[in-house]
């Protein structure tokens, strides 16, 4: 799980140009909107693509799942490792 | 009525002037581009900065500069400024990232959000929190008529109290803007298009 959480980080770092962040900036349960990372829509609809094209999951509701889904790193993890499972 | 431009910024070659003043230059081969450059030079704290394309940095930066210059910006009401810009290339560069991601199946959300000219407008006007009249022209630097005469309406009609009119582009990193803080005045340089190609093409 650390190893995933290391690379999510990186990979929304360079995904959504969080300029002069490191991995280390971003706590595992950090909020990714409002006060937390201050991400906005667009980043959001990032974030899904990223999901998709990094991990080749999607999201089958993002209205209703997104905010549970992207509320930190550490949420985005678990939907991955858990969507990992189900297709094992 | 009076109309003159009052401050004039030109950004061109990876150099900055300030009413014909050099203010700024690029340094080559550095491993930051230009614009970042000079986003740290004005030190500018705005992160969003760095998710936009080149057109709407180098308009952010270049109204920054003026807004430096000339303080009446800062006392403006949010709806007395108007924003009134041409573009030939517009954002030709954001269209050609977006088709080669298309083109890849991987179409980027933040990519698309910029395959819009008049976006670096609205960029200016969330930064500064200016909610006047806008206008995004396409078209050659050297026909600026309809242009001008937007940018005269917006007083003749009382639209605005200031106007920020002129060029911009930027593809392939190679940027070139020329824009004008218009103002109700008799001192500075009348605003016509014979002085505006004047300034633009010296």
């Amino acid at each position: 799980m650390d190893e995933l959480l290391l690379k999510l980080k990186k990979e929304i770092i360079v995904q959504l140009n969080l300029e002069d962040m490191k991995p280390e900036d971003i706590g595992n349960d950090d909020p990714l909107f409002g006060d937390g990372l201050g991400l906005d829509s667009i980043d959001a609809l990032e974030l899904i693509v990223l999901l998709d094209q990094n991990y080749g999951v999607s999201i089958e509701d993002p209205e209703k799942k997104g905010r549970e889904i992207f509320e930190s790193v550490r949420t985005m993890a678990n939907f991955i490792e858990a969507k990992r499972k189900a297709v094992n | 009525m009076n109309l003159s431009i009052t401050t004039y910024c030109r950004i061109k070659n990876n150099q900055v002037w300030i009413n014909d003043v050099e203010i700024f230059k690029g340094i080559p081969n550095s491993e930051k581009d230009f614009l970042k450059q000079l986003y740290q030079h004005l030190k500018i704290d705005y992160p969003k900065f760095f998710k936009m394309d080149n057109l709407s940095k180098l308009g952010l930066l270049t109204v920054a500069l003026i807004r430096d210059e000339n303080t009446k910006l800062n006392y403006a009401a949010d709806d007395e400024v108007a924003i009134a810009l041409q573009t030939e290339m517009g954002c030709l560069d954001s269209d050609i990232e977006h088709q080669k991601n298309v083109t890849r199946n991987a179409a980027s959300p933040a990519v698309f959000v910029y395959t819009l000219s008049n976006i670096v407008i609205g960029e200016i006007a969330i930064k500064n929190k200016w909610f006047g009249e806008s206008l995004c022209l396409i078209g050659k630097h050297n026909d600026l008529t309809d242009l001008i005469s937007y940018s005269k309406s917006l007083f003749l009609n009382n639209k605005a109290e200031l106007v920020i009119t002129g060029t911009i582009d930027s593809v392939n990193n190679e940027h070139c803007v020329n824009l004008f803080l218009i103002e109700k005045e008799k001192d500075g340089t009348n605003f016509n298009e014979e002085n505006i190609k004047k300034l633009i093409t010296h």
